[in-house]
């Protein structure tokens, strides 16, 4: 029963629009005076995509620690920070394209060292693998829908911790490569690290209490476990009548 | 939660998934945006060609960035934003045109790269430029190189350019707005460029690194056609840090990068003293003013501009001024005098009864021009013999 | 009567046929045949067309039952001013509906007749006929134009409840959602790109034809008094029969070979039930349909045999109106789910009829069509007339009848899926209730509950995210194949 897209209103002048910006971009940075506003662009893209990654790559891991809380956050909350996760994804990803691309065109970088960790420095490849690493945790992420009908649930939790890793590597790699940091920067990376240990311990606190977040005696928890299995059923069986009830028998 | 309030609730819930989707598609926006301007980005590369790759595989980016080819501008039309990629290109070539014979002369060889330009300032405008040029010089040969400071303006369609040294640089720099150079900087450049102090006079100068530290000091003859066996001077040693001989006001070769460059001190009597393959390069701001004995760098193997490796860290070192190099022969920095002879071809420094060839260490003095008295000469003794009766 | 043929569904007529003449004899009347069976065709001036409509007093056929002639009026004053345009809406968006697509493919000049008649009464130089899916109807209506080589639009319409509202239908003529428009606009003033638009339904159009070629005098001869003429009937969702206005229903039924069973209902998906004792006696007219408690509408009869489960049958269609809202009314949205859940209460003996009522009336009267109000009256008089069953299941919690699907329904095409909880990861997080409330809302112990209709168009990214934004992965879509895999 899928809408058939050319039925939907919005998408119909989407497509033309967006071509339409695209050529407009394209000519205009062909203009001398576009020129100048490019080199602008430019500029901060050298100087700034990389920073803008590992603060949009922080930005997610925060939100998406955040969306897991069930003590303190009602579930609109939840869900909004599920939200605020995938667009501070997207927008690090698009931020880490640029990077790449940039580091390549000043010849920081070779494009061999965007697909193999090798090359003098250390410091670039750290980068490349956090890279990948990211890349493979987005997946993941993207198709996450897929896992639900899976028979390992556990298998997509597991591939997404690959984050922190990603993570870690591209702080090192954001000190050690590159400029020696104004303070400014120096401090915002101190930030970062301290906002996803905040975000990590309220992780943690949720899952040794689950929710209800007082703290229980093992035989409280116990039957409160058990209760909730009860009213599971309770809940699934209903439904599966309500479900019987209306299917049509032949 | 679910059904407190029955229908408010189930309205409100859909809240949810509106502003859900509003954050999504807040995200897709900002991701075109980002992609549209990597797009301009690299077209505006391609356009300009790629950037010529030196044998090391280093370059920096300039700003703005630099076109070895012109683009189609037309002359006749003026234009409120001059184009700036063009004024890279076109100083390089004139570079090239001015100090390149000269440049070929002293490193012995075509330089293999062209200038690496740097426009530092601009106008309010954008119709006055000043910035930096420098020729680098060819990796198998240790010596200095060859660097400029340039003028622009924009006339009538062209860009007019003059070199320091040239005759054209002073007026140009006396045109320029004061808001772009200030008064006492106008002097400072008008100064250098028309070199007419009295070479020699290294008044005031000391040796760059710290009062009383003791520093070796390696020396050769710079290009293999060179004829000056201190043509080119480099120092090593001590707490590694490089200070500056004297007050000025310092100026960036080079690079763009903060920590890097080739440094150009130029002092209020009109000489101008050069730091080269230096490390963790102060981040004093071009034209602003250093004191002497201020951090410039420390010793380091850095080659943004070329030059043969030295394997071990050092400073380069050279006095400018105007179009040329200033021979360190006779002149007197740090209570010290250096001289060089042809025949045979040495150089040394001397201090007193003190010398001190290539390879040995010297001490800092500081800022003096006292110097000892030169002993005297043999023949100046009265000759004492006893005569025979 | 005519047996069933490779046409599709079975025609016949109680007395003397107009619309139907000539399907004894013929399979479909192409225009030779047509104009055999039903001669000349007359092409009156608009006066003497609104005053032949005014005197038998033809009605709409599409369900509205809105005088003719009266719209003939409203567009007829655009005609100096403005380019009228003429559309016949064979959409037939009812699933128990059948009469446009009979009268399509078997006798399909007899709507042209009616398009060219009111055409040229009005001057208008465009007809466009709006046809649902791809079928023997298209392709029959198609060849009927091509034979006369009339320049007539032909635009293919979605098979959806609503794709046969009028302002829908000008829609998607126009190009946009198919969908009613917020905001009502008279279509006589502004209809197909904005221009003053004549929108009938095809049997409208046929009764026109037969109208100009009998003349009033002798239309009126059949039918009652006040309402004269024929009206075509689709009963069972498989026979179609032509019967003069007034004739008591149950010779309709006995005509097609069905009895009234358990119930009848009558005006479709948006009607309202008959018992059988008031089914077999009522006249099919508007006056007495509207009086027993249903409506004529678009001449949708469906009695409901024995053996079944009432409330589960109109649980299920229920479900389906449901699915098939337009998404852009809230209470319509929002409500129709609320009133499927109402009636599962009352399925299952945890709810009774008050609870029917007060979810049914919240559409009352707001939206843009009248989807809701169409829904909330087949519920509310399903719960009066099954009042029995009713008592049966508040007190046993089932009437042990299972639910056959008489009633009919769409096929299932192959993208419909639903969503379903995996129980055994299930921790009861919520968010889904979140995301997706018409389907899914939470129990009192914050377990879901998914509503068991199908995912509606406008309902599906937000399922989708619900999927994937689970914190326990415990929710999926499913498609039917599956589904029936785990049934068996």
């Amino acid at each position: 029963m899928d809408t058939p897209q050319s039925e939907k209103p919005g998408v119909r002048w989407l497509v033309p629009a967006g071509i339409a910006v695209t050529a407009g971009v394209l000519i205009g940075a062909a203009t001398p005076a576009g020129a100048v506003v490019v080199t602008e662009i430019q500029h901060f893209m050298d100087f700034y995509s990389g920073v803008f990654t590992l603060v949009g790559l922080t930005v997610s891991m925060v939100a998406g620690l955040v969306a897991t809380d069930r003590m303190i956050l009602k579930i609109q909350h939840r869900i909004l920070a599920q939200a605020l996760h995938r667009a501070a994804t997207l927008i690090s990803m698009a931020f880490l394209v640029s990077h790449v691309v940039i580091e390549i065109l000043t010849r920081n970088a070779d494009v061999v060292q965007v697909l193999l960790p090798i090359g003098r420095t250390s410091a670039i490849a750290l980068g490349t693998v956090a890279a990948h690493l990211m890349i493979i945790v987005a997946l993941t992420g993207v198709a996450r829908a897929r896992f639900a009908t899976g028979r390992r649930p556990w298998l997509w939790r597991a591939l997404h911790w690959l984050s922190y890793a990603a993570w870690i590597l591209a702080i090192i790699h954001g000190l050690l490569a590159g400029r020696q940091a104004p303070v400014w920067v120096t401090w915002s990376y101190l930030v970062c690290v301290a906002g996803v240990g905040v975000a990590l311990l309220a992780r943690g606190l949720v899952t040794v209490r689950p929710r209800g977040g007082e703290e229980e005696l093992p035989e409280e928890s116990r039957s409160k476990a058990a209760k909730r299995k009860a009213a599971r059923e309770a809940s699934r069986s209903a439904q599966q009548a309500a479900n019987e009830r209306i299917k049509v028998s032949r | 939660m679910a059904r407190r309030h029955g229908k408010n609730t189930v309205v409100f819930l859909e809240r949810t998934a509106r502003l859900a989707n509003r954050v999504a598609v807040a995200g897709m926006v900002v991701v075109m945006v980002i992609v549209l301007s990597l797009v301009a980005v690299v077209e505006r590369v391609l356009l300009a060609g790629r950037a010529e790759a030196p044998p090391d595989g280093e370059i920096l980016l300039q700003i703005p960035e630099q076109s070895p080819r012109p683009p189609p501008s037309t002359p006749s039309r003026t234009r409120v934003a001059p184009p700036t990629e063009t004024l890279t290109q076109q100083v390089s070539t004139f570079t090239l045109a001015q100090r390149g014979p000269a440049a070929r002369q002293l490193y012995g060889v075509r330089p293999s790269r062209p200038p690496v330009v740097g426009t530092t300032r601009f106008s309010r405008d954008r119709t006055w430029a000043l910035g930096t040029t420098a020729i680098p010089a060819p990796t198998d040969q240790p010596v200095m190189p060859q660097v400029t400071l340039f003028m622009a303006r924009w006339d009538e369609g062209v860009w007019r350019m003059a070199l320091s040294g040239s005759p054209e640089f002073s007026p140009m720099v006396r045109q320029a707005p004061v808001a772009m150079i200030p008064a006492a900087e106008k002097r400072l450049l008008i100064r250098y460029s028309d070199a007419d102090a009295d070479s020699g006079s290294a008044e005031g100068l000391m040796l760059p690194w710290r009062t009383g530290d003791a520093w070796t000091i390696m020396a050769n003859r710079g290009a293999s056609e060179s004829v000056r066996p201190l043509g080119a001077v480099a120092f090593r040693g001590g707490d590694g840090r490089v200070l500056a001989a004297g007050d000025g006001r310092l100026y960036r070769f080079c690079t763009t990068e903060s920590d890097k460059g080739l440094l150009l001190v130029i002092h209020p009597n009109g000489l101008a003293t050069q730091y080269y393959e230096m490390t963790k390069v102060t981040d004093v701001p071009d034209g602003g003013t250093v004191k002497q004995g201020d951090y410039l760098g420390r010793i380091g193997t850095d080659r943004s501009c070329g030059g043969a490796p030295a394997g071990r860290p050092q400073v380069r070192f050279a006095i400018r001024q105007g179009a040329d190099d200033v021979p360190l022969n006779g002149l007197r920095i740090g209570g010290w005098t250096f001289q060089e002879r042809a025949k045979p071809l040495l150089g040394w420094a001397e201090r007193g009864v003190l010398q001190v060839m290539p390879g040995e260490s010297m001490a800092n003095f500081g800022p003096t021009d006292i110097v000892p008295p030169d002993p005297p000469l043999v023949s100046d003794i009265p000759d004492i013999t006893v005569e025979e009766k | 009567m005519t047996g069933p043929t490779l046409m599709g569904p079975m025609v016949t007529h109680v007395d003397a046929p107009r619309l139907t003449l000539g399907f004894d004899r013929f399979e479909r009347l192409d225009l030779d045949r047509h104009r055999a069976v039903h001669g000349r065709l007359y092409e009156p001036r608009l006066s003497k067309l609104m005053a032949m409509a005014d005197q038998v007093d033809l009605r709409g056929r599409g369900g509205a039952a809105f005088p003719f002639a009266r719209k003939l009026r409203a567009v007829g004053r655009h005609m100096t001013t403005g380019d009228i345009a003429v559309v016949v809406n064979a959409a037939e968006g009812e699933p128990g509906s059948l009469k446009d697509h009979v009268l399509l493919t078997r006798a399909p000049h007899l709507v042209l007749d009616g398009a060219v008649i009111a055409a040229h009464a009005l001057e208008s130089r465009e007809i466009i006929i709006a046809v649902a899916g791809k079928g023997p109807a298209l392709r029959s209506i198609r060849a009927a134009i091509a034979e006369r080589k009339l320049p007539v639009r032909l635009v293919e319409l979605t098979e959806r409840f609503i794709s046969g509202e009028s302002g829908a239908v000008v829609r998607a003529v126009n190009g946009e959602t198919p969908v009613p428009p917020g905001v009502k606009v008279r279509t006589a003033d502004f209809g197909v790109d904005g221009r003053p638009t004549l929108l009938s339904n095809t049997e409208t159009f046929a009764q026109l034809a037969v109208l100009s070629s009998l003349g009033a005098d002798l239309y009126a001869g059949v039918g009652t008094s006040t309402e004269p003429g024929t009206v075509l009937l689709t009963v069972g969702g498989s026979t179609v029969v032509e019967t003069p206005i007034g004739t008591p229903l149950g010779t309709v039924l006995e005509r097609c070979g069905t009895t009234a069973g358990q119930g009848v209902l009558v005006g479709g998906y948006h009607g309202g039930w008959l018992t059988p004792a008031v089914a077999t006696h009522v006249p099919v007219s508007r006056a007495g349909l509207t009086a027993a408690g249903g409506t004529l509408g678009a001449g949708i009869v469906l009695p409901l045999s024995p053996g079944t489960c009432p409330l589960g049958e109109v649980t299920r269609i229920t479900s389906y109106l449901a699915a098939e809202s337009a998404g852009q009314c809230g209470p319509c949205r929002l409500g129709l789910p609320d009133v499927v859940r109402a009636l599962n209460a009352l399925a299952d003996g945890s709810g009774g009829p008050e609870g029917v009522r007060r979810a049914a009336s919240i559409g009352r009267g707001r939206g843009a069509c009248s989807h809701p109000d169409g829904t909330a009256r087949f519920a509310l008089s399903a719960i009066e007339v099954f009042e029995q069953d009713l008592t049966v299941h508040e007190v046993r919690g089932g009437c042990g009848l299972p639910v056959r699907g008489f009633l009919p329904l769409p096929m299932i095409e192959g993208g419909d899926g639903r969503l379903a909880v995996d129980w055994t990861r299930c921790d009861g997080h919520g968010l889904c209730a979140h995301l997706v409330p018409e389907i899914i809302r939470l129990d009192r112990n914050g377990y879901p509950i998914v509503l068991n209709t199908g995912i509606p168009p406008w309902v599906e990214s937000n399922a989708r995210r619900a999927v994937a934004m689970c914190p326990a992965l415990a929710l999926r879509l499913t498609t039917p194949d599956v589904r029936a895999e785990r049934r068996n």
